[in-house]
């Protein structure tokens, strides 16, 4: 897509496609793939803007989000803004070491924030809920990651048909690439 | 050059960032009526589930169509046509049929019982693994209030968390935010059901002393004034008592499946303390031994 055209719909593109990949998932995929965990590609759309986007703008993205969502789950909203901000950091720190363009990056990132993602809210529930996490759900985090590859060209293809995952992304942010 | 070079803007940026959202941690969500600033998202978002739920019936109609024909060798193609073309209506009916079988079965319940109730169909689940919840069609204008019981003919679903104008939001039994008042129907030892996984809740608070054994069925003890009495919640699997301490851990599987939840009924009036029909409590039992 023409880049200058769309710059200022980047952000509700991207807020309007968690909405609809939330959606989905709360209402298709429970429904349909009972069997199967569902693969919280709402989240998928979250990382790839971390990668694509400026900070500010995935800060306002992750906040506006969470707040969105709260009517598709009873997760608090600041474990919420916490786990995906600290995600966002993560990623932009990532990002600055390592860098490669294609499908597979995104996969390997977004593999490895949902892991983060599972690890960070047992975390936070260890520590401010009453009824922590009992299970560690090791089983279907693996099952999430497993059929988020599954679907990683779908959303992929959306993704990078919006705005494609390109190094030149990195000089919009200011930052140098390593390696 | 460092890791992430960092000057003093950058970390208080960081510090900033990372602060507002543990301080949002704090700020519990309260139960009852969605707040207005929400109501907009809400009817954006349950509007989108209610579509996708409707195309899901399609999806699911049209995926069990395939998998019924994938033994049927094909003659020719024209029999093969007319063959898919009476499947095709052929699931559709067999959907209507299971559809009208489940209805009549609520129906039945619900005239059965002397308990108010209001029928409302699923149309989303939580999002995150961790949590618990459905989202139902209905809300403040057919009479629902927060806290009240959720049920099928089978058992406890849950209690309402949220209400808007034509949608709730239900918290589950298997959710960790979950507490329930119940009773273990054999030995009518007393404890709150608490949340645990997807697949799993506990039974809290019972004495040691207290007879519990693998296979008893908790129900709901009826003093919280919300659900009728002696209801189904869950069947023990685990008892653990450990050799110190004055309580038990109980482990139990709801009754009702965390899938396949299409309808539900929502209890606006109890009838406290009112213990179920005999007649109730004789299907419950013929469905659990079938």
């Amino acid at each position: 897509m023409n880049d200058s055209g769309l710059k200022n719909w980047y952000l509700p593109l991207f807020i309007a496609l968690v909405i609809l990949f939330a959606a989905f998932e709360s209402a298709i995929w429970k429904n349909i793939f009972e069997f199967l965990p569902s693969p919280m590609i709402w989240l998928s759309v979250i990382i790839y803007a971390c990668i694509v986007r400026p900070p500010f703008e995935c800060l306002i993205l992750i906040y506006s989000t969470s707040f969105i969502l709260q009517t598709m789950t009873v997760t608090p909203i600041g474990f919420m803004i916490f786990i995906q901000t600290i995600l966002m950091i993560f990623i932009k720190i990532f990002k600055t070491r390592i860098f490669w363009e294609g499908r597979s990056y995104f996969i390997f990132l977004n593999c490895l924030s949902l892991l983060i993602f599972h690890l960070l809210h047992l975390f936070l529930s260890s520590f401010f809920e009453e009824n922590p996490i009992f299970h560690i759900q090791a089983v279907s985090w693996f099952g999430e990651m497993m059929t988020f590859l599954i679907l990683s060209p779908i959303v992929f293809g959306i993704l990078s048909f919006i705005l494609p995952l390109k190094d030149s992304q990195l000089d919009d942010e200011g930052m140098t690439v390593h390696g | 050059m460092g890791l992430f070079p960092l000057n003093l803007k950058k970390i208080v940026g960081l510090i900033v960032i990372l602060i507002i959202p543990i301080l949002l941690i704090n700020v519990q969500r309260k139960p009852g009526e969605v707040a207005w600033f929400m109501k907009p998202v809400f009817f954006v978002t349950t509007s989108l589930q209610k579509l996708y739920v409707g195309f899901s019936s399609q999806i699911r109609g049209t995926t069990s169509e395939y998998l019924n024909l994938v033994h049927i060798k094909h003659e020719n193609q024209d029999l093969q046509t007319q063959v898919s073309v009476l499947k095709a209506k052929l699931v559709q009916l067999e959907e209507i049929r299971l559809e009208n079988s489940r209805l009549s079965k609520m129906l039945d319940f619900k005239e059965s019982t002397p308990i108010e109730f209001v029928a409302a169909k699923v149309i989303g689940h939580d999002i995150v693994r961790q949590h618990s919840t459905l989202v139902i069609n209905k809300g403040k204008r057919s009479g629902i209030q927060q806290g009240q019981a959720v049920i099928t003919p089978d058992g406890v679903v849950g209690t309402i968390l949220t209400i808007a104008e034509n949608f709730s939001q239900v918290l589950r039994v298997t959710d960790r935010y979950t507490d329930l008042d119940a009773v273990v129907q054999r030995t009518r030892a007393r404890g709150i059901v608490e949340g645990l996984s997807n697949t799993e809740c506990q039974l809290k608070y019972l004495q040691r002393t207290d007879d519990v054994q693998d296979g008893d069925l908790v129900v709901t003890s009826g003093f919280d004034g919300l659900f009728p009495k002696g209801f189904p919640i869950g069947k023990v699997t685990k008892v653990d008592k450990k050799s110190y301490g004055i309580t038990q851990t109980v482990l139990l599987t709801p009754i009702v499946s965390t899938i396949n939840i299409e309808e539900i009924f929502v209890v606006l009036k109890a009838n406290d303390h009112q213990e179920l029909s005999k007649n109730n409590k004789e299907n419950i039992v013929d469905e659990k031994k079938n």
